[in-house]
């Protein structure tokens, strides 16, 4: 049981970094979005 | 309560031992599940530690012991009316859904584009989660229960319930669980200042870092929410429910033209559901299914995965800083727990405590709602990884 646990806690760390790595892609292509105004002024 | 007086009576005036230590037992379960419920609203009203979950949870305790109560089950079995809230708004996970609908409208996610490189610390602070899970296995329960206990590191009291749903554990656990989440919750200000006094020098305590201020179009705002919720389903879709309720939330308040949903969200919503949840979930407080070892080690445990939230940030905030030359104050790290927005004005005041000058609380609250973000994707990792296991 103590296997599956260090198992599900290998898996789930990778898994949470993972996913919020891909958040981070998205933030940051986002992140260089700009409002029209913005470019206007640009 | 008079059947039971008498079933009392009947016994020690027939010097039947066994059965009036049985009732006797019954009505000390109660004095004790009374005095619970009387804890729990002296800490809602005198320390004001989330008073709108603990006062209905600690009024919901005191009805439910009320002997012979039919409120959750008549004597034929038949369902009461908090029997039939429980099975119709967290059994079927309805409430914790709904709740996040009213969080997501709550959080601006402006600090996250601001300083992006924060969402790791989202990720880093759900360490308590595993931490916990194992401790949980250590002491003897299965790894459905472990899963569900271990989410308390959520500091994330929707995600908690959800799992502990999920799993089909016991009431009586799923109450335990969620007394804990919501108690741990209004304790980070006396439980994260010492765990990062011990993990950091007062030099990284000091540590100042720069904040750019930068616009956020509308247009990135929307998409975010939307973007999120496809690579969270994609990935598991066992996190479509809490990600994309969270995220729906988001968007009604970011879209610009559903301002009255998006307060009534943040509101109406929020209150009326936090209010039949803490009731409902009070009433599952009963003597018989609250009163074990096992609820005790459940609020252990709870302790046990703020702490290693808490080290989790902070440690992985002082790795980051092995390769960085614009170096993070460690603290910011403590912050990546869900605990919004508590945890980010937690970590402004030691720095500030250390250094009048410092300002750390656009980090900190990016940190912060990257936790809310690292919580929900724990929980659904949760979720997905142990529930193949059991076969969910």
């Amino acid at each position: 049981m103590f296997g599956q646990g260090l198992e599900v806690t290998l898996w789930g760390l990778a898994g949470v970094f993972s996913v919020l790595l891909l958040f981070y892609i998205v933030v940051i292509l986002l992140g260089k979005l700009k409002d029209k105004e913005e470019k206007e002024e640009a | 309560m008079i059947e039971k007086f008498n079933e009392l009576f009947t016994a020690l005036a027939n010097n039947d031992m066994a059965a009036a230590s049985e009732v006797g037992l019954y009505f000390l379960g109660m004095i004790v599940m009374f005095f619970i419920g009387g804890v729990l609203i002296y800490l809602a009203i005198k320390k004001d530690y989330e008073p709108a979950l603990l006062l209905p949870i600690g009024f919901g305790a005191i009805i439910t012991n009320i002997p012979l109560t039919n409120i959750v089950a008549g004597a034929e079995g038949e369902q009461g009316i908090f029997g039939f809230l429980y099975e119709n708004t967290i059994a079927n996970e309805l409430f914790p859904v709904l709740i996040f609908i009213a969080v997501g409208a709550m959080i601006d996610f402006t600090p996250l584009f601001q300083t992006p490189f924060m969402l790791f610390f989202g990720a880093a602070a759900q360490f308590g989660i595993f931490a916990t899970m194992l401790f949980a296995l250590a002491l003897g329960f299965d790894i459905a229960e472990a899963g569900a206990i271990g989410v308390i590191g959520a500091a994330d009291g929707p995600t908690s319930i959800f799992v502990a749903n999920a799993f089909k554990l016991d009431k009586g656990l799923v109450a335990a669980i969620t007394v804990a989440a919501y108690s741990y919750m209004s304790l980070v200000p006396i439980i994260q200042p010492p765990v990062i006094k011990l993990l950091t020098t007062k030099e990284e305590r000091r540590i100042r870092m720069n904040f750019k201020q930068k616009n956020v179009s509308k247009l990135a705002k929307i998409l975010f929410p939307i973007t999120v919720t496809v690579i969270a389903g994609m990935i598991a879709k066992e996190s479509v429910a809490l990600v994309g309720a969270l995220m729906f939330g988001n968007l009604i308040r970011e879209c610009g033209v559903l301002d009255r949903l998006s307060e009534t969200a943040q509101k109406e919503l929020a209150n009326l559901v936090t209010l039949l949840l803490g009731i409902t979930i009070g009433t599952t407080m009963t003597a018989q299914a609250f009163l074990n070892w096992d609820t005790v080690k459940i609020m252990a445990m709870g302790l046990v995965a703020f702490i290693f939230d808490t080290a989790g940030g902070v440690l992985f905030a002082k790795f980051i800083n092995l390769f960085r030359k614009e170096k993070v104050n460690p603290m910011v790290g403590a912050a990546g727990i869900s605990a919004f927005p508590m945890s980010a004005r937690v970590i402004q005041k030691m720095a500030k405590d250390e250094d009048p000058m410092n300002f750390v609380l656009m980090q900190s609250v990016a940190a912060n709602v990257s936790g809310q973000l690292g919580s929900v994707v724990a929980g659904s990792m949760i979720l997905v990884l142990i529930g193949k296991i059991i076969g969910l």
